[in-house]
């Protein structure tokens, strides 16, 4: 059923299948009203946006600041979230609840799970933004 | 009808602004809380604006606040559109001033409906003006006196 599914929004999408593992595309593309054009513009400025906010979130981790690692994650939520790519947004919101409470072990065991998500989900969006 | 929209987050904002152009507003886009309270405080500014909460500078609920100390009669209507869903922050928000609140990542068909909501609000204002400023010229304007 999910293999039908990716396999039509494919053909709504050109080479939407590199990045279907990660993203509910049928969601995203309701989100952007079935703008393919909207859809690809916004990946392209996704992968020039996402390498800072990661960056922030790992140096606001490194310093100790937990507030601030909060917010980063906050924000990578609410990014993730938008691009419909939703185990990679769960991830980055249990950060956001450790970070707020405080626990540090939390925050690094839960950063390293990210940091293999996003970085295969980085390599697949960059596949995509490569291919239009 | 012209709208503000405000969020740091490029992505985010380039979505809602290609959503809202296609809804037929008129789109004002700026990515800090200053910027929005500057665009809406102005008295030809926009009577209706989608504000994230995470914000440099003033994040969504003190623009809320500043907004309403600064803007005076003339009402603003304003949605907050945060990834924040707990219930406190539905109250804070509103509490804050907003006349509603958005959960992202935003459903375009409810997005639109809720500013229709605010547009009927800003439309029933204007109408209570116009009634006020016509019963106030005929009490300083009686044919007879």
């Amino acid at each position: 059923m999910r293999i039908e599914v990716v396999s039509e929004v494919s053909k709504v999408v050109p080479n939407g299948v590199l990045i279907a593992r990660f993203v509910d595309l049928s969601d995203l593309l309701a989100r952007v009203e079935n703008d393919c054009e909207l859809l690809i513009e916004l990946f392209a400025m996704f992968k020039e946006e996402l390498p800072a906010r990661r960056a922030a979130l790992h140096n606001a981790i490194q310093l100790g600041d937990l507030h601030l690692a909060t917010a980063e994650a906050h924000t990578l939520k609410g990014m993730l979230a938008n691009m419909s790519t939703k185990h990679a947004a769960s991830l980055a919101a249990t950060i956001e609840t450790a970070a707020r409470v405080g626990d540090m072990a939390a925050v690094n065991v839960m950063l390293a799970a990210f940091d293999t998500e996003i970085e295969a989900f980085s390599k697949a969006v960059n596949e995509f933004v490569a291919g239009h | 009808m012209r709208i503000l929209i405000a969020d740091d987050e490029p992505v985010s904002l380039r979505m809602l602004q290609k959503t809202l152009r296609r809804a037929g507003y008129e789109v004002t886009a700026v990515r800090d809380g200053r910027a929005a309270i500057e665009e809406l405080c102005c008295s030809d500014g926009p009577r209706l604006a989608l504000l994230d909460w995470m914000m440099p500078e003033f994040d969504g609920p003190a623009v809320c606040r500043e907004v309403r100390r600064r803007r005076g009669e003339r009402h603003v209507h304003l949605v907050l559109l945060t990834s924040r869903s707990s219930k406190q922050d539905v109250v804070i928000g509103l509490e804050s001033g907003a006349d509603d609140y958005l959960i992202k990542p935003f459903d375009p068909d409810e997005l639109k409906a809720r500013l229709h909501t605010g547009l009927r609000i800003l439309q029933l204002e204007d109408n209570l003006v116009e009634v006020r400023e016509a019963m106030l010229y005929k009490a300083t304007h009686d044919a007879l006196t």
